[in-house]
């Protein structure tokens, strides 16, 4: 046989068992497909976060600082050889409206390498009050561009004042940021619930922070941040983290020295300041004394002013009313010398008269009378003389009179003078008096206030002084890209398919060769005498193989290099998709794999060409006139079944044939059986995971929380605020039952596997918890108790970490600090870890009384949980409400997501069952032509010709069902510890619908198969069938 | 009007470019009871008749009349009525079912058909009482054809058609097949058609016909057909 007859013979074997031919194709092309498909996925999916990485420049490290970044901290990491480094400013926010905590990062266009945002609407910002949002905010928000938002600046532990220009921004854009490739998870923060919400991109110039907060390093070599996830790349971070480490280590005394530095600078102007302020004060108390002297003088002054007066008044007076008496005296002297000189008048005159009288009555003077009237008249002119002197005494003392009278007034005057400057002296001390008491009082005020802010200052002064002695070394965290949110997770997801790649793909590999193997058996079975004849004509044994494995290497071929084809596009599109909704990646890139494809078609090529080899080599082993006389019909034999009359004899005959066919022919029906099983098995396996992902949505959410929603408080809350808050819920018509509780994020150590983060949390009444929260044994469903002997886990973390009970537990706070608990008990729970502790036990092992920082809410039926939300989201004592009914839709959007994996495998597994069964059936069906024929010839109508031979068939699938399904738990059980993430556990227990819709598909297969057997044996040409021979 | 009666009955198959006439406007009839043999080279056209006669193909043109009834034109299911309430056959090579016993096989036969005998009976008939539960790889060819032709009797046929059911089997075997055959048609009323290479079996016959390349050369009619232990071949 040359190769050009070889090739036709192969051809028209080919084209005349279609069927055949194409059983093998096709079951290598669901093998290779199914392999190479999953198996690409994996590396798919990391190969598009990779390029994704490097389009935008993921940062290789990133460098945080305890102390913040100063510039000499940057000088270092800028030494960094063959880097590009890029710090920023961060600050994490609380929008006011919504109450989303978003990480705000500062950002300038020209110094963007590193973390490049992509744009998906609007643009990034480009001044001052503008920012640009996370991508994944504007649909949990419906934020919307335009919009103005702004931050809280109370009720939060870090006030953003402090550290932003401004407060409100205007959204201009939402973007995406290669930090986050998660759709959801945004990492943790002091602020609002724990958890970030998103993101947020403002300008550098809205910071008013002294140093970075944050620095990003990314390396030079391209090739690298191609490589991500490659154990390559994470050794070589490694070592530069190491590097980087060691040389920041000197700058953790540096930047303690140069904060201490600055603190004692300050403490220097503080102390001069307070200094001055002391003086200032001492200054002002001696100016109010002075002043208090000064008037005490002029009160003296004024005092002796006022005596003076009085004195000067009395004595002039005195003066003058001596001067008056004087007066008076001499004015009575004189009237008395006038009186007596008038009289002496009158006596002369009377003199005179009696002289005259004398002379007359004498007539004549004589010497006498004359001597006489000379006296008189000397006597005369003396007394007019004294009485000119008295008149002369008199104006004198007129004049005096005057003069007094004068005296008077101008004493009167001078005193009156007086008495007005000493009441001005008066008022002006009364003036100064008051302003004295006003100054003082001001001062003592002030000095009160001003030594009080003295102590103050002087305490805080000493504080700054013990803070200076405090500050501590910073410390300096360089943190690879697993820090950010996802990207572990991210491969962990891919590691995960890549295992499902080592599970399913095995088994449709075997049951490739299976096929592989039944079809080539029938093959050289139908062509014995073929084979006979082309040995009695002298061939040798290689040319008469070759054409066995040419069959089977084509078909192989063919289907394997369409598998391929089929298998690298469709596999990781369609479970990328799924991803889809839980990563914020572009489109899966669909890459051709060498190795894969090597594997698949050499693992298909050894499984049909080995399967070729068994098959051919006992015909080939046989001489010529053996395989040309008609292979002897194996024999009928007796089976156990007919030691039992009771059934045997009750049995059709159909029904006798089956029962013997089957353990007749016991290598096809243990193929069958394996072939149903297997295929049984995956189906069962899709389903099942689809179950165990499903289920914990209702498990998690109904069974075990029964609380409707949670209230995170804020720890800051007075107690007013806090009773506005009970108040409010009090009267909201929804609100049944409130239950106290202490939530806080947790690291749960282990020497051996790795951390794990999880919440701890302290009911404030544990007999109450039961009403809340369901904690019970997965497996006897026996609700547990809080005790104080120990903490309560989640089932999850106690297998990761391979905890039972009287385990000991040590788990870390935010702060680092370490506490050992002792395990009570494991409760099922399925999604984060979980550990519950008694509030006494808290408060024995922490030394304090846990914040009661989260309310878990009762909510009635007919619950309105917008009104509800918005009466008291509002309030100033709660960070935020979560209606469980929302994370629950959230959840199982996400899970439905990986349900798409499942449905790949359920679609995978259900289409491969179909191959098998059509190929076990067909070749069934084509062993046993001759005797379909003769049954139909003997007369047997259609259906029971295809009964006939489908009895059996039911039989096998039958037990192949029954199989598939312990298959299908165990593989189950596998893929599911495989395939589990961390933070979740899937529901261990596939649905009784699961093994009933398994076993349907099963056997609806089995029934499509059995139409399209039962049409084709309805055209079976019996006397062709009869008339040859085998 | 006979028993039997094809007239005109054309056959013709066609593979690839050529149409082989296996069939040319056959006529002959048959009485009832009559036990037939046909005659003719290899490639005549006698296993065609014979399908024909026996529903298991259907001619292209012509009648085929079996008791009254023309089956030319009838469906499948028809044609499977009829073979299994009406047709027995027997063929060269047994085509007994191997995982059936002797009784099971005769059984299956009976099970289905209207009017059947009973299987033990009809296996004690063909002489084989003694191996009804054996299976047919314990059997000699013989003894497999007697089963067959037990099976084929079992369902009292109005036809019994054996194409060439000594084909395989040595003289005396053959003999005995022959014998149980012309037996049966007394026995059981069966009107039996037996195709043959082998002339000299031609005169046990009631009714000889003779075809040669697709057409009836001759039908003989034995008046005084010999007994299958006076023919020698
Ligand atoms: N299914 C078929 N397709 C094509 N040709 C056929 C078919 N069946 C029969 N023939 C042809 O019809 C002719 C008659 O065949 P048939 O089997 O009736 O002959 P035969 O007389 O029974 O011969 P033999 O004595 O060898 O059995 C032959 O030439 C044969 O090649
Ligand atoms: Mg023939």
């Amino acid at each position: 046989m040359n190769k050009k007859t070889l090739w036709k013979d192969t051809w028209r074997e080919i084209t005349n068992t279609k069927t055949r031919f194409l059983s093998i194709f096709a079951i290598t092309l669901l093998g290779t497909a199914f392999f190479a498909g999953i198996s690409a996925t994996g590396p798919d999916m990391l190969d598009t976060a990779r390029t994704y990485y490097a389009k935008y420049e993921l940062m290789d490290l990133r460098v945080q600082s305890s102390l913040g970044l100063a510039s000499k901290d940057e000088e270092v990491l800028a030494n960094i050889p063959d880097a590009t480094l890029q710090t920023h400013f961060t600050q994490d926010v609380i929008i006011s409206d919504t109450g989303d905590a978003v990480k705000l990062f500062s950002f300038n266009s020209s110094a963007q390498e590193i973390n490049q945002y992509s744009v998906e609407e609007g643009k990034l910002p480009t001044k001052v009050g503008e920012i640009a949002l996370d991508a994944s905010l504007e649909n949990q928000e419906n934020f919307i561009i335009g919009e103005t938002l702004s931050f809280k600046t109370e009720d939060i532990p870090e006030d953003p004042t402090e550290n932003l220009n401004y407060l409100s921004y205007e959204i201009v854009g939402f973007i995406k940021s290669p930090l986050y490739i998660e759709n959801i998870a945004r990492g943790n923060t002091q602020v609002g619930s724990g958890s970030l919400d998103g993101f947020g991109v403002i300008h550098e110039d809205n910071f008013s922070m002294d140093v970075k907060t944050e620095a990003f390093i990314q390396f030079d070599q391209p090739s690298e941040s191609q490589l991500a996830y490659s154990t390559g790349y994470e050794e070589s971070i490694e070592k530069k983290q190491a590097e980087i480490e060691k040389q920041l280590e000197p700058r953790q005394a540096g930047r303690q020295q140069e904060i201490r530095d600055e603190i004692q600078e300050e403490i220097t102007k503080g102390q001069n300041e307070l200094n001055e302020a002391k003086e200032e004060l001492e200054n002002a108390e001696k100016e109010l004394q002075d002043a208090r002297e000064e008037l005490d003088q002029g009160w003296q002054d004024y005092e002796d002013g006022m005596d003076e007066l009085e004195n000067e008044r009395d004595a002039g007076q005195t003066e003058l009313d001596q001067g008056k008496v004087q007066i008076e005296e001499n004015k009575r002297e004189l009237d008395q010398q006038e009186s007596e000189l008038n009289q002496a008048l009158a006596e002369i005159e009377s003199g005179r008269e009696e002289l005259e009288e004398t002379k007359l009555a004498l007539g004549g003077s004589t010497p006498e009378i004359q001597q006489l009237e000379e006296e008189l008249n000397a006597r005369e002119i003396s007394v007019r003389q004294g009485l000119n002197q008295i008149q002369q005494g008199k104006a004198e003392i007129l004049q005096r009179e005057q003069e007094l009278t004068n005296a008077q007034a101008q004493l009167n005057f001078e005193i009156a003078q007086a008495k007005t400057e000493l009441e001005n002296a008066r008022q002006d001390l009364e003036e100064g008096e008051q302003e004295y008491s006003e100054g003082k009082a001001e001062f003592d005020t002030e000095a009160e206030e001003a030594r009080i802010e003295i102590s103050e200052a002087e305490e805080d002064l000493e504080k700054a002084r013990e803070e200076m002695a405090d500050v501590p070394e910073a410390e300096f965290y360089v943190l690879d890209r697993t820090s950010n949110p996802g990207y572990s997770e991210f491969e962990d997801n891919s590691n995960r398919i890549a295992s499902i790649a080592q599970v399913f793909p095995v088994f449709f590999f075997l049951l490739a060769a299976l096929i592989s193997l039944t079809t080539m058996t029938r093959m050289v079975d139908e062509g014995r005498n073929h084979i006979g004849t082309l040995k009695a004509l002298g061939y040798s044994n290689g040319a008469i193989a070759t054409k066995y494995f040419v069959y089977a290497f084509v078909a192989t071929i063919m289907g394997s290099l369409i598998g391929l084809g089929i298998g690298y596009y469709l596999f990781p599109s369609v479970i990328f998709d799924a991803y889809g909704s839980l990563y914020n990646l572009p489109s899966v890139e669909i890459n051709f794999f060498l190795n894969y494809s090597l594997i698949s078609v050499f693992g298909a090529l050894l499984a049909t060409g080995g399967a070729t080899i068994v098959a051919v080599r006992v015909a080939l082993r046989a001489n010529a006139a053996t395989l040309l006389r008609p292979k002897a019909p194996k024999k009928g034999k007796r089976i156990f079944l007919e030691r039992i009359p009771f059934i045997w004899n009750h049995l059709s005959f159909t029904r006798k044939v089956a029962a013997r066919n089957l353990f007749r022919y016991k290598r096809r029906m243990l193929m069958t059986i394996f072939g149903v099983a297997g295929c049984t098995g995956l189906i069962l396996t899709g389903f099942g995971l689809s179950d165990s992902i499903s289920d914990i949505a209702d498990l998690q959410y109904g069974k075990i929380n029964q609380y409707d929603a949670i209230v995170a408080l804020n720890t800051d809350a007075t107690e007013e605020e806090l009773t506005e808050y009970e108040e409010k819920l009090n009267q909201n018509d929804s609100f049944e039952e409130k239950f106290s509780t202490y939530q806080n994020s947790i690291t749960i150590e282990n020497e051996t596997e790795t951390n794990q983060e999880g919440t701890l949390i302290v009911p404030k009444n544990p007999n109450d918890l039961s009403q809340f929260i369901s904690l019970s044994d997965i497996e006897t469903d026996e609700e547990y108790e809080l005790t104080t002997e120990g903490v309560l886990i989640s089932q999850k973390i106690a297998e990761l970490h391979g905890y039972s009970k009287g385990d000991e537990l040590t788990i870390t706070n935010a702060d680092n600090q370490a506490t050992n608990y002792q395990i009570e008990g494991i409760f099922e729970n399925y999604l984060g870890h979980l550990v519950y502790v008694h509030p006494t036990l808290y408060n024995e092992l922490n030394e304090e009384e846990p914040e009661w920082n989260t309310d878990l809410l009762l909510l009635n039926d007919n619950v309105n949980e917008d009104e509800l939300g918005e009466s008291i989201s509002s309030l100033d004592s709660i960070l935020g409400i979560t209606f469980i009914s929302m994370v629950s839709d959230v959840f199982i959007g996400t899970l439905d997501s990986l349900g798409v994996v499942t449905i790949v495998l359920i679609v995978s597994a259900a289409s491969l069952a179909f191959v098998v069964l059509y190929n076990l059936t067909n070749i069934n069906v084509s062993e046993r032509i001759r005797e379909l024929s003769t049954i139909k010839v003997l007369g047997f109508y259609d259906k029971e010709v295809t009964l006939y031979i489908y009895r059996e068939n039911l039989m096998l699938t039958l037990m192949g069902t029954v199989a598939g399904l312990g298959l299908g738990v165990l593989l189950h059980q596998y893929v599911l510890k495989t395939a589990e993430l961390d933070q979740m556990m899937f529901s261990r227990i596939i649905n009784y619908s699961s093994f009933i819709y398994s076993s349907i598909l099963t056997f609806l297969f089995s029934s499509i198969v059995m139409i399209a057997m039962h049409y084709k044996l309805k055209h079976v040409d019996m006397i062709e069938a009869l008339k040859t021979i085998d | 009007m006979a028993y039997i009666e094809v007239k005109n009955e054309y056959k013709r198959y066609k593979s690839g470019e050529t149409i082989v006439v296996a069939n040319d406007g056959i006529t002959f009839e048959v009485e009832k009871g009559e036990f037939v043999v046909i005659v003719g080279p290899s490639g005549a056209g006698k296993t065609t008749v014979l399908n024909i006669l026996g529903g298991m193909d259907s001619a292209d043109e012509g009648e085929v009349i079996i008791d009254g009834t023309n089956i030319v034109g009838f469906n499948e299911k028809g044609l499977t009525t009829y073979r299994r309430n009406d047709v027995g056959f027997v063929f060269q090579n047994y085509n007994l079912i191997a995982n059936l016993t002797a009784k099971e096989n005769v059984e299956m036969a009976a099970e289905i058909s209207a009017h059947a005998l009973d299987a033990e009976t009809i296996l004690k008939e063909v002489g084989l009482e003694h191996r009804m539960d054996n299976f047919p790889a314990q059997l000699s060819g013989g003894e497999q054809q007697r089963v067959a032709i037990a099976r084929a009797l079992a369902k009292q046929p109005k036809l019994l058609l054996c194409d060439e059911p000594t084909g395989a089997l040595d003289f005396e075997t053959g003999k005995q097949v022959l014998k149980l055959l012309n037996e049966s048609k007394e026995n059981y009323g069966a009107t039996v058609i037996v195709i043959t290479h082998n002339r000299a079996i031609a005169p046990m016959a009631d009714r000889v016909i003779d075809i040669n390349n697709a057409k009836v050369r001759d039908v003989k009619l034995n008046k005084q057909p010999l007994p299958v232990a006076e023919i020698e071949w």
